[in-house]
């Protein structure tokens, strides 16, 4: 299934993976990144390959004949097998991608769809609205309906019954302060 | 070790899905909204748009009325200078104050305009007025302006400029998702075909670790065994050694043994006393 032997550090730009993780994914993608992480640590801290031993020194005290000869042998001809992915999760994972890769262009499309309407949006702010100084009261009516410039809207032309507009005034004013004391 | 199980059946469907189908269903719910609200805005103000300033407009009898920063020009306060441009042509520049000056002169003359004691009233009230203006009009035009310039900001300026506001958010936010999705995605799906390889890579190497281990400890073993052996024997040795000289003291030679220890005392204890 791997024949590939991944030896010491991630292959994944963390970095650029941390710059553009959204806010509320941001958990999730720290957890990822200490797991695997931590498995780094844990692969680095094994042997890379068949360990050495130290045969002259056995040769020397193990008193049988011929028995280190034969262990040395034995143990420079066996090849530890490499485990396998017996359940098959590097197809689920491939199956997976293949799923999330069209959610994800469908997702794009929708996003695109969303971005030209907002750019619309915005030239037509910028170019079709009369210049500031060319309001009329018509003009306020017309183009923002359901707002209390809107003539068919019983509070039309009113002060909103808001507590900005009818309490604070009075409330908050300061005697000697008003207009004539600026004169 | 405690393993996660495969999914299996239901399950492994949920999986592949990590409920991205249902976010992809709220996201075209969002994109409806968001595209018939900006439309409609963009429609209506289109078509108000072409009725007003279109190709049916015309500029040339109804021009636009704006909204005058400030009052036409006042000669003395009070004259406007379009009346005074009327007369230009005919009279010159002093045409109107000649008028001005001519007409009092000949309503008093006349007895038209009678200046009675009522009429004195004008030679304080004037000044008064004019003072008045002079020490405050600018205060008050300036405070009036600031109103009328804030009315126009809060009704027209700064709605106009939040809604503009919403509209930068809203392309910023759909840019960076753009740009971002499918980073995320790549990366995401490397990270997680490297946990499953590090996990093979760590087993194998525990394997390796384990294999070394056994062998180093069967031949620790027989290097021990071979050592426990030598050094029984040798103590078995030495025990016999010491035995056999034991044994052979015989009562005479111990005998001799301390009368030789009490003669080397009886030696010593002279030099000492």
């Amino acid at each position: 299934m791997s024949a590939a032997k991944r030896v010491s550090s991630t292959a994944v730009n963390w970095a650029r993976l941390a710059q553009h993780t959204p806010a509320q994914q941001a958990d999730a993608m720290r957890s990822v990144r200490s797991r695997c992480e931590t498995l780094v640590a844990k692969v680095n801290s094994l042997p890379a390959d068949k360990p050495a031993i130290d045969w002259a020194h056995f040769a020397k005290t193990v008193p049988a004949p011929g028995l280190v000869d034969k262990f040395r042998k034995e143990y420079e001809a066996f090849k530890v097998p490499y485990p396998r992915d017996t359940e098959g999760w590097h197809e689920l994972i491939d199956e997976q991608q293949k799923r999330q890769s069209e959610i994800l262009s469908k997702s794009q499309a929708l996003l695109t769809e969303v971005h030209d309407a907002a750019n619309s949006y915005l030239k037509t702010l910028d170019e079709k609205i009369p210049p500031r100084d060319e309001w009329t009261m018509e003009m306020l009516c017309l183009y923002f309906p359901g707002t209390l410039f809107d003539a068919n809207n019983p509070d039309f032309n009113r002060t909103p019954n808001l507590p900005e507009y009818t309490e604070a005034p009075n409330k908050n004013r300061v005697p000697g302060t008003g207009l004539l004391s600026k004169l | 070790r405690a393993a996660l199980a495969i999914p299996k059946g239901p399950e492994r469907e949920e999986f592949i899905d990590q409920g991205s189908a249902k976010i992809l269903k709220s996201m075209e719910a969002w994109k409806e909204q968001t595209k018939t609200g900006l439309s409609s805005v963009t429609e209506r103000f289109e078509r108000l748009h072409e009725i007003y300033y279109g190709k049916d407009r015309d500029f040339t009898n109804y021009p636009p009325v704006k909204m005058q920063p400030h009052m036409p020009k006042v000669r003395l306060g009070i004259l406007p200078d379009s009346w005074f441009q009327a007369f230009y042509n005919k009279t010159g520049v002093l045409g109107p104050y000649i008028l001005a000056l001519g007409v009092p002169t000949f309503l008093i003359s006349k007895e038209y305009w009678v200046l009675d004691p009522e009429g004195m009233v004008l030679l304080v009230s004037v000044p008064a007025l004019i003072a008045f203006v002079k020490k405050y009009g600018q205060r008050i035009k300036e405070m009036e302006a600031k109103k009328a310039n804030e009315l126009n900001e809060s009704v027209i300026v700064r709605p106009i400029e939040a809604a503009k506001d919403s509209g930068r958010d809203l392309v910023r936010l759909t840019e960076s998702q753009l740009q971002s999705s499918p980073i995320v995605f790549e990366e995401a799906f490397k990270a997680k075909r490297e946990i499953l390889d590090l996990q093979l890579e760590e087993e194998y190497r525990r394997r390796l670790a384990e294999v070394a281990r056994t062998v180093e400890r069967r031949m620790t073993y027989h290097v021990e065994l071979a050592a426990a052996k030598k050094s029984f024997q040798q103590q078995h040795l030495v025990q016999w050694v010491l035995d056999g000289v034991t044994k052979s003291i015989t009562p005479q030679q111990e005998k001799e043994a301390i009368q030789q220890c009490i003669r080397e005392l009886r030696a010593l204890a002279p030099k000492t006393a």
